[in-house]
């Protein structure tokens, strides 16, 4: 087995796109385990749970990438594949998931088309509708 | 003989929370993140962060707002760069940031009624359904609950389980405890609130910079407007208003909102439940500043009615 640990600092993205890349990653063949997340102290304490270790110093503001590999060519594709889902994220402009990139259009017709249905119908005032 | 030209001026806002980051001698700040909407900038400590905005940015309680949309800026630094902070401005390559006016971020209110429990209730299921980890909105409920109850030792444990629980630049667990302080700002009563502000401030460096500076300022009551309005809604059993709200709030972030939305529906399902038993009475408010525990970082905003110390005097929204 064979674990490649790195640091990436200036690195922001928000937890739904981290656990997308974690899983991504996950998904290669060879790659038994993965985490890529920011370095706070639950998720250092994660890391090493996995059996990690993190050679240099390390804080919350810095982005973490572990993962383990069955051999080197896993690690090698498993790394590919983790440039590939970043890069994804970044032309795809979701690094901090809203707290840097514009965000979507506030109108209430905007926000109806993208939230869950279950909000039912439009209520009119201090209508009790919308909880049923 | 050539005369360098001065560096390109831009005029900005600045937050009443963050506005002592700005005053003072000149001093360096670390780039910590660059967007096409915003700069993040760590003063010193750890959850000094100041965040730059463009005038299309998500509206955080702490920045400096700029009048320019993000696709007209190069903020021309990289995170790891070193940017000059102070005598009312923030100096970046090429060009500058001078403060001349400040900006009242959206902030919850205590609210005279609270909603009656069953409804209250209601709207915690409602919020429930578009929570996508229960175990989340959980331990909000029992964090509020601790709070409430004065039970120290019980808010600094499950303040410890949450605070940095989560991958992402805001955790998830950060965003559901400031749901947590935004709503017991809003129930007006202090002690909750230094309670678990005091827990908090103990463990921020657990978390990101940029989260570490939204729980204080949440414990002040301070929020993007979107979540200030959504929590005062439910609190007072404003539906139409919730509503709205909710959907905006939901739009934060690809994680964010909903996890503000599982913080704010456990600490409804808490408060549903206690003032079931317990008729609600409105603390005695007249002091309802909070007082940031010793050490705490800074001056009060609220006190802050003195005179804009910066270059400008005009108060208000740019």
């Amino acid at each position: 087995m064979t674990d490649l640990v790195e640091v990436r600092r200036g690195a922001y993205y928000d937890s739904v796109s981290l656990m997308q890349v974690s899983k991504a990653v996950r998904e290669v063949p060879g790659i038994s385990a993965a985490l890529v997340a920011m370095a706070t102290d639950l998720n250092t304490d994660l890391l090493a749970g996995m059996g990690f270790t993190v050679d240099e110093a390390v804080g919350p503001n810095d982005m973490l990438v572990a993962f383990r590999g069955e051999h080197q060519a896993a690690i090698e594709a498993g790394r590919a594949a983790l440039d590939d889902a970043l890069a994804a994220l970044k032309a795809a402009g979701t690094s901090a998931g809203g707290f840097g990139d514009a965000p979507p259009s506030r109108t209430r017709h905007a926000a109806e088309q993208t939230s869950p249905s279950s909000l039912g119908p439009a209520p009119t005032p201090s209508s009790r509708r919308w909880m049923r | 003989v050539t005369t360098q030209a001065p560096p390109r001026e831009v005029p900005g806002a600045a937050s009443p929370l963050t506005i002592a980051l700005l005053e003072g001698p000149s001093r360096p700040a670390l780039v910590l993140a660059t967007f096409p909407t915003a700069l993040y900038l760590l003063a010193s400590a750890h959850h000094e962060v100041l965040p730059v905005l463009a005038s299309d940015a998500l509206l955080l309680p702490t920045g400096v707002r700029l009048s320019t949309a993000g696709r007209d800026l190069d903020w021309g630094v990289e995170p790891g760069d070193t940017v000059t902070i102070g005598r009312s401005g923030i100096r970046l390559p090429g060009w500058r940031i001078r403060c001349v006016r400040e900006w009242r971020p959206s902030r919850v209110h205590a609210v005279p009624n609270l909603a009656d429990p069953a409804l209250l209730a209601a709207l915690a299921d409602t919020l429930s359904r578009h929570v996508r980890t229960p175990e989340l909105m959980d331990q909000a409920t029992d964090v509020c609950r601790a709070a409430r109850s004065g039970d120290d030792a019980e808010v600094r444990r499950r303040t410890r389980e949450l605070i940095g629980a989560g991958q992402g630049l805001t955790p998830s667990g950060d965003d559901a405890l400031c749901a947590v302080l935004l709503v017991l700002c809003g129930l007006g009563d202090p002690a909750p609130i230094a309670l678990m502000g005091a827990a908090i401030q103990e463990q921020w460096t657990r978390t990101t910079s940029l989260s570490a500076s939204l729980l204080d300022a949440a414990s002040k009551g301070y929020a993007v407007p979107e979540v200030a309005t959504l929590v005062e809604a439910t609190l007072l059993g404003d539906v139409a208003e919730a509503r709205d709200a909710l959907a905006a709030t939901l739009t934060i972030g690809h994680s964010s909102g909903p996890d503000l939305v599982a913080g704010l529906a456990g600490s409804l399902h808490a408060l549903a439940a206690h003032t079931h038993t317990l008729p609600y009475t409105r603390p005695n408010t007249a002091d309802r500043a909070f007082r940031p525990p010793q050490g705490a970082n800074s001056r009060d905003p609220r006190c802050s009615d003195r005179r804009f110390a910066l270059h400008g005097t005009e108060r208000g929204n740019p």
